[in-house]
């Protein structure tokens, strides 16, 4: 009995953590809101319409992504990974950034499996530079790319200067996030406890495989809605001509658009076509969009919270975002 | 069933209809653009099967994972409750004006590739104002003909005595719909609501930079089933 209570008691705290900054940002939008004096049903259409489709389009591939790091937890041998966790850090680093091509996912399936390569003992620099690098280093992202800027004669350009510039921040931003052991880098929490999902024999790992993609899709999908409601209110309420009308300055002009990638939530296989929308701004500043995006958004920091602990967001947004700046402008000057 | 996994089934079951519904009636036009439609087929699937093998399996054995919270639950169910207590979600004149403006879109996602003489829309009209070299390839000038479809934004920001009509253009969902905007002159001075749905066959006319249409005939028409170009 003692063991059922605190097994929900710890459950619970995770979202308890959750409800709280949510409920502080439900009642900033509802006072932004009111200081926009939107408080008619149009305001509730809009933010339903772009609340639900952001779940709708993320929700599979959370799934998806649950179900990849359960199949790692329970049919990937410790010896099989044991090949790779022999590799020298050196090595695993570039080759989790790299693998990314190998899964083509957006950023919703990435964190679930790279929260369980650590925990399965993957160096964590190699895990967090691959939860980064997948959703830009990724065939169906680079093609999107492609066939959104080439109208525009941009289009080998633009994928050159995003698989580059996803490569490096991610390899950069592993190496310097990862130099902590697992533990203190993950969350604690009860999902996915070897003690809870013992799997002996070909019933016993079905069960557990379905054990496993439960706590991750639930534990996940949460902080999902939360990031997506939040994103959504957001877009709901603030124009974005507010930004806009600093786009003539570069450095300004690109942590404009980085502000729109985090607010906007976009899923990296569509963002492009949203990025080349953004006209005056120049070149540097859309591929800072399309980097910075997919490393950080409403709805990973959500994610990411539920699996990394909290000073996580923090730092990768302190090395991340100056990298992609300073890559933005590079981009911007070589193509001049 | 044991108690920790009824929860978990009932809210992946839930799911599972909304996806089914979505696709069955046709709304899923309204929050998932043309191009990533399979993302509600594959996550239907997805879904569906999870929902089964939760329930097969849960049955079997006493391990479908933790217990988890009635807070998440309800949580993971508020998008689904929201768009059956919302009367009609809809993008319209709010979200348009939200969203980038019409100085941001005009050349957006590159060039529509259509031959001289096509119909043409508002993307085509809009790249038509940015473009003069892709005005004069298809032909778009003083005069050209067109038939749109779309909502009252408002009075025009940039022409006098016209409204903007408005329409999304969607890549993957809602999320990154963006507006593309058309300067209507009305034959008369008629007014229409925002967010009034409206049929107008007429002519380009140019208006300084931009392109407006001088329309021959207006009228109220149902949202399309399909709202997105």
């Amino acid at each position: 009995m003692a063991t059922t209570e605190a097994t929900v008691h710890l459950a619970d705290a995770p979202l308890r953590r959750v409800l709280a900054p949510a409920a502080a940002g439900g009642l900033i939008l509802l006072f932004v809101a009111r200081l926009f004096g939107i408080t008619d049903v149009a305001a509730a259409q809009t933010f339903t319409i772009i609340f639900t489709a952001i779940v709708v389009e993320a929700l599979p591939f959370v799934l998806l992504g649950a179900l990849v790091s359960a199949l790692l937890e329970v049919y990937v041998s410790d010896d099989a990974l044991g090949r790779l966790k022999r590799l020298p850090p050196a090595l695993q680093l570039p080759a989790g950034a790299l693998a990314g091509v190998a899964f083509p996912v957006c950023e919703c399936g990435s964190v679930p499996v790279a929260r369980r390569l650590l925990r399965r003992g993957v160096h964590p620099a190699a895990g967090i530079a691959f939860m980064l690098a997948s959703p830009i280093f990724n065939p169906i992202v680079l093609v999107s790319t492609w066939v959104a800027y080439s109208p525009r004669d941009l289009g080998v350009q633009m994928v050159a200067g995003r698989a580059a510039l996803g490569l490096v921040v991610a390899v950069i931003a592993g190496w310097a996030l990862g130099g902590e052991a697992t533990e203190e880098l993950l969350r604690v929490d009860q999902s996915g406890s070897p003690a809870t999902h013992d799997h002996t024999g070909p019933r016993s790992k079905v069960t557990s495989l379905l054990g496993h993609l439960n706590d991750d899709f639930f534990f996940m999908g949460k902080f999902l809605v939360i990031g997506a409601a939040l994103s959504a209110g957001f877009q709901t309420l603030l124009p974005q001509s507010l930004v806009a009308g600093v786009a003539r300055s570069a450095v300004i002009g690109t942590l404009a658009l980085m502000a729109i990638a985090y607010v906007s939530s976009l899923c990296s296989e569509a963002d492009a076509f949203v990025a080349v929308s953004f006209s005056q701004f120049g070149i540097g500043s859309q591929l800072a969009f399309l980097v910075f995006g997919p490393i950080l958004d409403f709805k990973l920091t959500f994610l990411y919270g539920a699996a990394f602990r909290r000073r996580f967001i923090g730092s990768l947004a302190l090395v991340t975002a100056p990298l992609v700046v300073a890559g933005a402008f590079i981009f911007e000057v070589l193509l001049r | 069933m044991n108690a920790g996994a009824w929860p978990k089934t009932v809210v992946l079951a839930l799911w599972s209809l909304f996806f089914l519904w979505l696709l069955v009636s046709g709304k899923v036009n309204v929050y998932i653009g043309p191009r990533t439609y399979w993302v509600v087929l594959f996550g239907a699937a997805c879904l569906v099967a999870a929902t089964v093998g939760n329930v097969v399996l849960s049955r079997r054995e006493d391990d479908a994972g933790d217990r988890g919270s009635w807070g998440g639950y309800a949580l993971m169910l508020l998008p689904i409750v929201l768009v059956f207590v919302v009367p009609e979600p809809s993008l319209g004149s709010l979200a348009a004006s939200r969203k980038a403006s019409g100085g941001v879109v005009s050349a957006a996602a590159g060039a529509p590739v259509r031959e001289p003489g096509d119909e043409i829309s508002f993307q085509e009209i809009s790249y038509a104002v940015a473009s003069e070299g892709y005005a004069a390839a298809l032909g778009i000038g003083d005069g050209y003909e067109v038939d749109l479809t779309g909502f009252v934004a408002g009075p025009s920001e940039g022409v006098a005595d016209a409204i903007d009509l408005t329409r999304f253009s969607i890549f993957c969902c809602a999320a990154d719909a963006v507006p593309y905007t058309v300067p209507i002159r009305m034959p008369e001075r008629t007014s229409f609501e925002p967010d009034t749905w409206l049929r107008v066959r007429g002519s380009l006319a140019r208006d300084g930079a931009t392109y407006v249409v001088v329309a021959d005939q207006v009228e109220a028409v149902e949202v399309p089933s399909r709202p997105y170009i």
